[in-house]
């Protein structure tokens, strides 16, 4: 990757007011009201936050709405994704409180309030592994960042594996924790800590709270394998596409999104390795019991994981050695040479929108609204040597397949197949693997030509969006590339 | 041997579109069993604009009446014929209804100008069953024959039975008709849908006796009855023992492997995979 | 023709539409649509159910279409039902 001018920086890259962070002991203290006396707030400031809590998340909220009363303005938050839970922020987007905001994901309730054009300095959607890059590089300033974890000790060793709400590993803080001018751990369980992700050197307050957010939010937002005949079909087609290209073999590694075909997938696969007696090297992303079941089972030898979806991914991290924690930037980060996300032979990801020339849309809605985001969508598309997209043809009446993406999330040359019920679409780059394919085996190969008239046909065509003047933000791609400027929605 | 043919509610919009997914040789949409009464009529009017808007899809396309002493049969079949079928599935036939049913048939198709339709007639009944051979010599309209158990077992008011021995006289009979006049027969469907064990030795007695397929009730049914009905006893044992072969070979460390005298290709090997797959379906945990 | 009796007919599924029918004192078509895909394909829908209610010599309703998502021929299968459900 060559290096790119960074259009979005806000701060001149400096030497001063990072080299010689003061190296104090770390202040321990109990409830956010001490914890404000020991950082610095001004207009201005930047903060950050992890959203490993998920929909169970509930100290963003909070901190904010208390920066709000001390009448701190012009805030940029630096949050790794925003959920709907976080909708309690909408006021402070509304009264420029927050006039900037970088995530990897925002979801529809905050989403809307984006597109209808109340952020004032905009929105700036980068992949996990891009933000990692920002951080760590210094090319976003982050002024404080905190981190909510659920286990501490008063120095400032931290984890996601221990205390009263274990949450996982902490995979998205630690550039967080490494950059940033000012951290403060959230923690309701302040304990030893043997085997910290965050550590004290970094870390300048730890602030003990009644509890770090609700338990149930931040385990049960992972969606479930998908029900749907449908769905599975898909899921079995994708796999059996896999077989025929040769990409099933001993020592393969894959990641699959969350979404409820993806997981299917995971499933279909688990079944495909064992009958085979194939072992796969590692699955790696975001982790869930079936990714833990196949470690257990031996059908994969490691799991590399930067966030758990549930009790069980939470539980396997803890006591298996072979499930191993990263952080975003070993994850996805491109300036790391080894990063997991470019050692991945296949990816099953999904798509709100995949265009004729095979661009994918997870950002906006074919409404326009902002409602998703890449997260780690074009990180491990690009990374991957095949990047398979699994979705049903139509939702509710609406084409996933379309002339042209609304929001290019991840660009055409990362995107490998388009698998739906009604046959795959290979990327014209194989069109040798497409021709082989037909003439060798059944499988329903279609031209994605063909799959978009099909809907067409069925749906009619829909209206384009109406976009506004106004920019909101802009999509980056993972080595700060701008693919796609986002506009705010044309008022009815 | 055949594909499966997938049962889809007629009144259920999302289904209509999404059942043409699935592997099947026909699709049969159902305005009986499927359909509650008060949708009766909304049921229709919907599967006629279904059929005529969907015809970009070419699996053969079925629609299962309500019985004709049912106050729906006449308008059902009336607006049915209208619409591009491949023809008309008829329960609880026999030889005696069967006659006012084609009677009325050919009303309508005279009034509308229209081909005769082919019929796929269900055995339901006892006198379904025993007037099967009558049915089939009166009309050259018959091109199939579902054994419909359920509906069988409640005529003869008997339970099921583990191995299905209440069925095995209607199965001979109905396999026996049908391939003496070279028609095609659907063995019963299978109700307990997550019981894929189930299901695949169901399947494998309705083969052994002479059944073309099965109906499916699920699309989950329909991977697991296809693999039944296409490969022969023979290469499904085949398959299991390649499978049984290859992994020996791995774990010996080979890379290729011979089976029975000749070096198994991945072709050879891919196609006892699929066979394996699809006779375990659609697992989960 | 108008619609005299009220009638319903169609689902709140996904991809299905429920549409129902009231006698309109203003003897004129009031049409009241809210659909999950306004945006990408309201005018279609509304001619659609123009279209049908012609089909069947309407002059007068107030009909509520409440649409998630229905394609074209399910619309009008549905507001086809409602109506002949208000005649009979």
């Amino acid at each position: 990757m060559t290096n790119q001018a960074y259009a979005h920086r806000i701060t001149p890259l400096t030497t001063t007011r990072h080299a010689i962070k003061e190296r104090n002991d770390t202040n321990f203290v109990k409830g956010i009201q001490t914890m404000f006396e020991h950082i610095t707030l001004f207009d201005g400031m930047s903060v950050s936050f992890h959203h490993h809590l998920r929909n169970g998340d509930y100290w963003l909220n909070e901190i904010l709405l208390e920066l709000e009363k001390r009448n701190i303005k012009n805030i940029t938050l630096v949050a790794s994704s925003l959920f709907d839970v976080h909708q309690k922020i909408i006021p402070l987007i509304k009264n420029q409180t927050i006039t900037k905001i970088y995530a990897a994901y925002v979801s529809k309730k905050v989403g809307e309030v984006i597109s209808e054009g109340y952020l004032k300095d905009g929105l700036v959607m980068h992949t996990h592994g891009y933000r990692a890059l920002m951080l760590t590089h210094h090319l976003v300033s982050v002024d404080v960042a905190f981190i909510v974890a659920s286990a501490s000790d008063k120095q400032g060793n931290a984890s996601g594996s221990l205390g009263k709400t274990p949450c996982g590993v902490l995979g998205y803080a630690i550039a967080d924790a490494q950059s940033a001018q000012q951290v403060v751990i959230l923690s309701d369980s302040i304990v030893p800590v043997d085997k910290p992700e965050i550590h004290s050197d970094w870390v300048d307050v730890v602030c003990e709270v009644d509890s770090i957010g609700d338990a149930s939010g931040i385990v049960s937002g992972t969606t479930q394998i998908t029900k749907d005949p449908i769905g599975l079909k898909i899921a079995q087609l994708a796999v059996d596409f896999c077989e025929a290209a040769n990409i099933i073999k001993e020592n393969m590694s894959f990641q699959s999104g969350a979404g409820g075909i993806s997981l299917a997938v995971m499933d279909k696969l688990h079944h495909h390795l064992k009958n085979k007696n194939i072992k796969a090297l590692f699955a790696s992303g975001g982790t869930t019991k079936l990714l833990v079941d196949m470690l257990e089972d031996n059908t994969v030898s490691q799991l590399y994981d930067v966030q758990c979806f549930d009790l069980d991914a939470i539980q396997s991290l803890a006591i298996n050695k072979n499930h191993k924690k990263m952080s975003a930037m070993e994850y996805a980060d491109i300036t790391y040479k080894d990063n997991i996300a470019n050692k991945l032979d296949v990816v099953f990801l999904g798509a709100t929108e995949i265009d004729l020339d095979f661009n994918v849309n997870v950002t906006t809605g074919s409404d326009g609204i902002i409602m998703g985001g890449s997260g780690g969508h074009a990180d491990v598309a690009n990374g991957a040597k095949m990047t398979i997209i699994v979705s049903k043809l139509m939702q509710s009446r609406l084409s996933v397949v379309v002339d042209k993406v609304t929001t290019i999330s991840t660009p055409s040359e990362d995107i490998d197949c388009f698998v739906c019920e009604f046959g795959l679409a290979l990327h014209p780059r194989h069109q040798a693997l497409a021709d082989h394919l037909k003439k060798t085996t059944n499988l329903p190969i279609k031209d994605i030509r063909e799959l978009y008239d099909l809907a067409i046909s069925l749906t009619g065509i829909p209206n384009k969006i109406a976009f506004a003047d106004q920019k909101i933000g802009v999509s980056l791609y993972r080595d700060g590339s701008i693919l796609d400027e986002l506009y705010a929605i044309a008022s009815v | 041997m055949r594909k499966s043919a997938l049962f889809v509610p007629g009144n259920q919009a999302s289904m209509h579109v999404g059942a043409f997914a699935f592997d099947v040789d026909a699709i049969i949409f159902d305005l009986e069993d499927a359909v509650a009464l008060h949708h009766k009529d909304s049921a229709r009017t919907l599967l006629r604009h279904s059929l005529s808007t969907l015809t970009m899809f070419k699996i053969p396309k079925y629609v299962r009446v309500n019985p004709i002493d049912s106050p729906f049969f006449k308008e059902d079949i009336a607006q049915m014929i209208q619409a591009p079928i491949d023809g008309l599935m008829i329960p609880k036939a026999d030889a005696y209804n069967l006659l006012q049913i084609i009677k009325w048939c050919e009303q309508v198709e005279t009034q509308h100008s229209k081909k005769q339709t082919p019929l796929w007639i269900i055995v339901e009944t006892a006198l379904g069953v025993e007037t099967l051979w009558d049915m089939v010599n009166t009309t050259d309209r018959i091109t199939h024959v579902l054994l419909g158990g359920e509906d069988l077992m409640s005529d003869l008011h008997v339970k099921q039975t583990y191995n299905r021995q209440e069925l095995a006289y209607p199965r001979a009979k109905v396999a026996m008709v049908s391939k003496a006049k070279k028609l095609l027969c659907y063995d019963t469907p299978y109700v307990e849908i997550n019981n894929e064990k189930g299901l695949l030795e169901d399947a494998i007695q309705a083969k052994n006796v002479g059944f073309d397929s099965k109906i499916a009730i699920h699309p989950s049914q329909v991977d697991v009855i296809n693999a039944v009905f296409s490969y022969t006893e023979e290469e499904i044992n085949q398959a299991k023992e390649i499978i049984e072969a290859y992994n020996q070979a791995q774990q010996q460390g080979l890379g290729a492997f011979s089976f029975k005298g000749k070096m198994v290709d991945k072709p050879v090997l891919n196609r006892a995979m699929h066979i394996i797959n699809s006779i375990e379906g659609n697992k989960h945990d | 023709m108008e619609i005299k009796k009220a009638a319903q007919a169609g689902t709140y599924e996904s991809n299905d539409v429920y549409v129902q029918l009231f006698e309109n004192p203003n003897h004129t078509i009031d049409i009241q649509l809210t659909s999950v895909v306004i945006k990408q394909f309201g005018e279609q829908i509304h001619q659609v159910i123009q279209k049908t209610l012609k089909q069947f010599d309407i002059t007068s309703c107030i009909i509520v279409v409440e649409d998630k998502g229905a394609l074209d021929h399910v619309l009008a299968a549905r507001i086809e039902s409602a109506i002949l459900r208000s005649l009979s």
